[in-house]
């Protein structure tokens, strides 16, 4: 039974639930809602089991069959697709109803379709958009629903620009001049409150000066939304930038890495391996038990940008995740495509597909092969994962839901990722060798609405950072993943370290370590003074449950466990409570 | 000489304990050519020689000890000056752990280090907070406060935070002193990874930078020179311009960008001339020869290779200096950075002696705290007893206490107290340079007092008395020092011992025992809780909780204790 979680800081819910093949195959598919069986197109099979994963605690249990009165979280659902349009190549397998339903809704329209969906007797209107992301085991496509307080943030945006529009025409001539707008102070009090230009004739002169790009004196369409945009580097509603074109450094330059491998070899000896534990302690600079990203990354040596140590770790890679829509430069894709998996993926790109839904759906004339036009296609074939963004500018009201279609390699492993006490800000996808961050930087509610910033008016786009995280080797240290190494993760380090080596030579170079990519809903514009995930995915001390308010204080690292150096008592008193003697104090043998 | 020219490779402007990364250091290129030229003057380096350093006083090391002993008692003989005895165990701690990690010790700790029975404990003591994290922290802090007296604007901070981080890693791996200078002397590429910060503060001028770099590194006031000739040193104005233009070929490439992008970059463009003149200064090492254009390299790297060299006869004597001033409260030669004819040492030739052995010991910084905290000079009480007319303080007789640094001071009240709670995107311990109340607390000091001392004025006792900090530490729902005894299994007098050990890092004596006991026991009803005023609620989770008359006055106990003078000294 899916379960939602509201949550009040940041207002951002995770829900995922994975289902098991009903074909009884090594294929699962997943879904975290029910919807209403009468709207749902026929399969021949219903889902036999599933398995939820409560990411609020982690767990992973299996339920029973998926039954009708799970269509509480959502009622009905219309959908703007012709569902026999998308899959007029019957599948390869059976898929349940609800995935069917699900994935189907994924318009194939673009840029960005507006569907209504009922959802508990409110009408609610999302933007989809299409992402393109070339993991290294096959393509993904994610389809990526968002809305904003139940509304299309495309429509949005318009109606914003409609309404600043229409407000600069003052005397209602049909003309907006550039005077008009700077003498509008209703205009400016709403939509340039951070302007500073001074005086009607002063700011008058700079507007015009900064956005009349035609110099005819008057307030285009185009001119007001980059204007709107403070000259940002998009005037739409969403977009994607990517960041990850230097795709090996984040491994090879890692700041961790390099602290581990003393001798500076490129690669980790079982010695440097064994003496992580102690080398990861030394670097412990404020003595806390705790060790930071910060504490690692420490500059090297004088400060000469890094060179290049080869052609592999500096080559400019192609990115890995495109928006694609129609007016997609599909020679790009092309060439990413070769790049990344060799000639023949440009030509048939089916082929890496992850599903064999998609694969079939390519595959029109079923020979097996795609020819290099079908490429548009990826536009029509259903996604592999459906990811449904609902912001909210109360954050109470926010949700973030994943659901996965099957995958030859399986579902990935979920891991939650929180910012602090029951509020997420997103969560992670992970393969054996690839993992995908996904998530918000800030609140979902901040995002949507801009209203940490102090240009409080400028639109409200959003963007979505394809990035690679800051250090690799840190993620694959942090067991918990919450952005620090507690002692008991640098007590682990060595162990850790040694499940890395995937071809068993007792030695670790960044090759073994899992490609990882982070998407980051960000408000646009905001992106340069943004933190990474590691630092806004820290523990929080709310995160001490029943504990007496003498204990949590006394745990100075908030780690749950009192240590010896944290401990105020007699040496004696410590011994005669750690009654496991594992050299921590627990609760309960403080309370005994 | 291909022996020399092997350990040159490997350890000149490496690491003592960990070789040199070839990834992010002052680039590749650059490294090799210094490399390259330093294999060229090898038969003249003066750490041709060296031993590395190692860990624990080893036998030179306890000899150089008892050699800094002996020369100071020399001059009390002479003086017919008594030491003071030697300082008890409880001051000792504090006074060390203040010095080599800059912060007082935690409770558990110090409980183990005072019921400690060996007769080795101090050495064990220093050996363990020399090889803690924390000491490298404390002199990153050091040295950026000497490398930007000034401090930072906060358009700067992420600049600083660069400059810290590549001080504390340098320290971390206990970079040779030499190849800690040359590889500041050398520093390029983006501001925000390393000393960067240091010269644009400076905005890159020669005669700036050249004043700063010889009074930090070299321990004289060149900058004197800089208008006419030095009127109490030999330094002339042509010797003051002829080490500035070393730097005048230096640019910040991209200045006019206010964050990103910039980044020191050397050209072979720019000279300097002579004030009122155009006669164009060449390059010329401070009391020594002019710098040969046939010997490669940019200029700032003829000059890092230079001060390494055994032509260079101040790098050592200023950095041993430096550390003894920081460790006994002033100087062999005071102020530090005036060496020269004109202010002789109080112990010349034990200053003579500690710059050999710190050179000889290859520039190990360890080493050289290590040496001077183990001596029975450093370990001298501080108190006077009963004697009025002390002697003058250089002749170290006695350990003459210290105000806390207004870093040490933040810190110390920060582990004391636990105030600290989690903030700036919930990091749990955010860099200190993030930490705005840290940061606040600093720069009042700064404003106040126009250096980093906390000094005992009453500006600064009002501070402590009614500031934010120590409200908050001292309010009981918000303060977790206070918080952590109200655990069941603390009795009165152990809470009293944790108040002591945490702020004084002490056990109280009997009489202070006693009346705290009395305070806390004459209390109405000790556990009937109260309404606490102004209390801001939990600053974890926000709950407010009741506070019991107990509690208000372990609070007030703990207030008084952060409040005497005892608290903001390094005894």
């Amino acid at each position: 039974m899916p379960t939602r979680t509201h949550t009040r800081c940041l207002g951002l819910t995770i829900l995922l639930a994975a289902f098991s093949c009903p074909a009884g195959c090594s294929h699962r598919s997943a879904t975290p809602t029910t919807v209403d069986p009468a709207t749902s197109p026929a399969t021949n099979a219903p889902p036999s089991s599933s398995s939820h994963v409560d990411v609020t605690t982690g767990e992973t249990r299996t339920a029973g069959s998926v039954t009708p009165d799970s269509a509480e979280t959502i009622d009905t659902v219309s959908i703007s697709v012709d569902w026999q349009a998308v899959h007029d190549t019957p599948p390869l397998f059976e898929i349940p109803d609800e995935l069917a339903l699900l994935l189907a809704t994924a318009s194939t329209e673009s840029p960005a379709a507006a569907v209504d969906r009922n959802v508990g007797g409110d009408t609610r209107r999302f933007d989809e958009h299409r992402l393109l992301i070339l993991a290294p085991h096959g393509v993904m496509i994610v389809a990526l629903r968002l809305s904003v307080d139940n509304e299309s943030p495309e429509q949005r945006w318009q109606t914003y620009i409609d309404n600043a529009l229409q407000l600069i025409d003052s005397n209602g001539d049909g003309r907006r001049h550039w005077q008009e707008l700077s003498e509008n102070e209703t205009f400016i009090e709403q939509y340039l409150t951070d302007f500073s230009g001074g005086g009607s004739m002063s700011r008058l002169l700079q507007l015009k000066q900064q956005y009349d790009i035609n110099r005819n004196g008057l307030v285009e369409h185009d001119e007001l939304m980059r204007m709107l945009a403070r000259n940002r580097a998009t005037t739409k509603s969403f977009s994607l930038r990517t960041d990850d074109q230097y795709r090996f450094t984040y491994r090879d330059d890692s700041a961790t890495f390099q602290l581990l491998d003393r001798d500076s070899d490129g690669r980790l000896s079982t010695d440097e391996i064994d003496g992580a534990q102690m080398v990861l302690r030394g670097r412990d600079f404020d003595n806390n038990q705790l060790l930071t990203l910060t504490e690692i990354r420490v500059s090297d040596g004088a400060s000469m940008t890094p060179m290049p140590m080869s052609n592999a770790r500096r080559s400019y890679a192609p990115a890995t995740v495109f928006l694609i829509h129609e007016h997609t430069e599909w020679s790009v894709v092309e060439h990413a495509l070769r790049e990344r998996y060799g000639a023949e993926a440009a030509k048939a790109p089916a082929q890496f597909l992850l599903s064999d839904l998609a694969r079939a759906q390519l595959d029109g004339n079923h020979d097996g092969q795609v020819v290099r036009i079908e490429l548009q296609l990826l536009l029509q074939v259903p996604p592999t994962a459906l990811v449904d963004c609902h912001l909210a500018t109360d954050d109470s009201d926010a949700s973030l839901t994943c659901m996965f279609a099957e995958l030859d390699e399986g579902l990935p492993e979920v891991q939650r990722l929180a910012a602090g006490g029951d509020t997420s800000v997103g969560w992670r996808w992970t393969w054996p060798h690839f993992h995908v961050t996904l998530g918000s930087v800030g609140t979902l509610g901040t995002a949507a609405n801009s209203a940490a910033s102090s240009d409080r008016n400028a639109m409200h786009a959003l963007q979505l950072v394809v990035r690679n995280p800051a250090d690799a080797w840190w993620m694959e240290l942090d067991a918990d993943q919450d952005g620090i190494l507690g002692i008991q993760e640098i007590q682990a380090a060595p162990s850790r370290l040694y499940r890395l080596d995937r071809n068993d030579d007792h030695e670790l170079t960044s090759g073994e370590i899992a490609e990882h990519v982070e998407l980051l809903l960000v408000p646009d514009g905001r992106y340069g003074d943004m933190p990474s995930m590691m630092t806004i995915t820290a523990p929080s001390p709310t995160n001490t449950g029943d504990q007496p308010a003498w204990f949590t204080a006394m745990d100075a690292n908030h780690d749950g466990v009192i240590h010896r150096d944290e401990f105020l008592g007699e040496e004696q008193q410590f011994h005669s409570f750690d009654a496991d003697h594992d050299g921590v104090l627990h609760l309960p043998e403080l309370s005994q | 000489m291909k022996t020399t020219t092997l350990t040159v490779e490997r350890q000149g402007f490496g690491r003592t304990k960990r070789a040199a990364s070839s990834s992010t250091l002052s680039g590749p290129i650059l490294r090799w050519g210094l490399s390259a030229l330093l294999l060229a003057i090898g038969s003249n380096s003066i750490f041709a020689n060296e031993n590395e350093g190692t860990h624990g006083q080893d036998a030179s090391g306890r000899t150089m000890s008892a050699r800094v002993d002996a020369l100071i008692a020399e001059r009390w003989a002479a003086e017919e000056v008594a030491p003071a005895p030697m300082s008890d165990d409880a001051r000792f701690m504090r006074r060390v752990y203040l010095d080599l990690t800059g912060v007082t010790p935690p409770v558990a700790e110090a409980r183990r280090f005072l019921g400690d029975a060996g007769d080795d404990k101090r050495a064990r003591l220093i050996d363990s907070l020399l090889s803690s994290p924390r000491h490298s922290t404390h002199l990153a802090n050091l040295w950026r406060n000497l490398l930007l007296p000034n401090g930072f604007r906060p358009d700067e901070l992420g600049n600083a935070m660069g400059l810290q981080s590549w001080l504390q890693q340098q320290f971390a791996d206990n970079l040779r002193y030499d190849s800690l200078v040359a590889e500041f002397l050398m520093a390029s590429g983006s501001l925000e990874n390393g000393p960067g910060l240091f010269y644009t503060s400076l905005e890159l001028k020669p005669e700036e930078l050249a004043g700063q770099t010889a009074q930090i590194f070299l321990g004289v006031r060149m900058q004197c020179a800089q208008c006419h000739n030095h009127p109490f040193d030999s330094w002339t104005q042509r010797d003051f311009w002829g080490y500035a233009a070393f730097f005048a070929q230096l640019e910040d490439r991209n200045a006019m960008q206010s964050r990103n992008g910039r980044s020191l970059q050397d050209s072979n463009r720019g000279e300097v001339t002579l004030p009122d003149s155009d006669e164009v200064i060449a390059p010329k090492y401070p009391g020594s020869r002019m710098a040969d254009p046939a010997e490669g390299g940019t200029r700032r790297m003829q000059l890092a290779i230079w001060m390494a060299s055994r032509d260079n006869p101040y790098l050592a004597k200023a950095a041993v200096n430096r550390v003894w001033s920081q460790l006994f409260g002033r100087g062999i030669v005071e102020p530090v950075d005036d060496l020269g004819p004109g202010n002789p040492a109080s112990h010349p030739e034990l200053l003579d002696e500690l710059a050999k052995f710190f050179a000889h010991s290859g520039f190990d910084l360890q080493q050289l705290y290590r040496v001077l905290v183990n001596t029975n000079t450093y370990q001298l009480s501080s108190m006077a007893g009963e004697q009025t007319d002390l002697p003058s303080r250089d002749l170290f007789a006695y350990y003459a206490p210290r105000p806390l640094s207004a870093e040490q001071m933040y810190d110390s009240l920060e582990r004391t107290v636990g105030t600290q709670t989690l903030q700036d995107n919930n990091v749990a311990v955010p860099p200190a340079l993030r930490d705005t109340r840290r940061l606040q607390f600093v720069m009042s000091m700064q404003q106040i007092t126009r250096g980093t001392k906390y000094e005992l004025g009453p500006i600064q006792a009002l501070s402590l008395m009614n500031g934010s900090l120590t409200a908050t530490a001292t309010n009981p729902q918000q303060g977790t020092l206070l918080q952590a005894l109200e655990a069941p299994f603390f009795s009165d007098q152990q809470c009293i011992d944790v108040l002591f050990l945490s702020t004084l890092s002490r056990y109280p004596n009997k009489e202070e025992s006693s009346e705290f006991a009395s305070y806390l026991q004459t209390a109405a009803d000790p556990t009937d809780p109260v309404v606490a005023a102004d209390s801001g609620g939990d600053p974890i989770d926000g709950t407010k909780r009741h506070v019991t008359e107990r509690g208000e006055r372990l609070a007030d106990l703990l207030w008084m204790l952060i409040n005497s003078a005892e608290f903001a000294l390094i005894p």
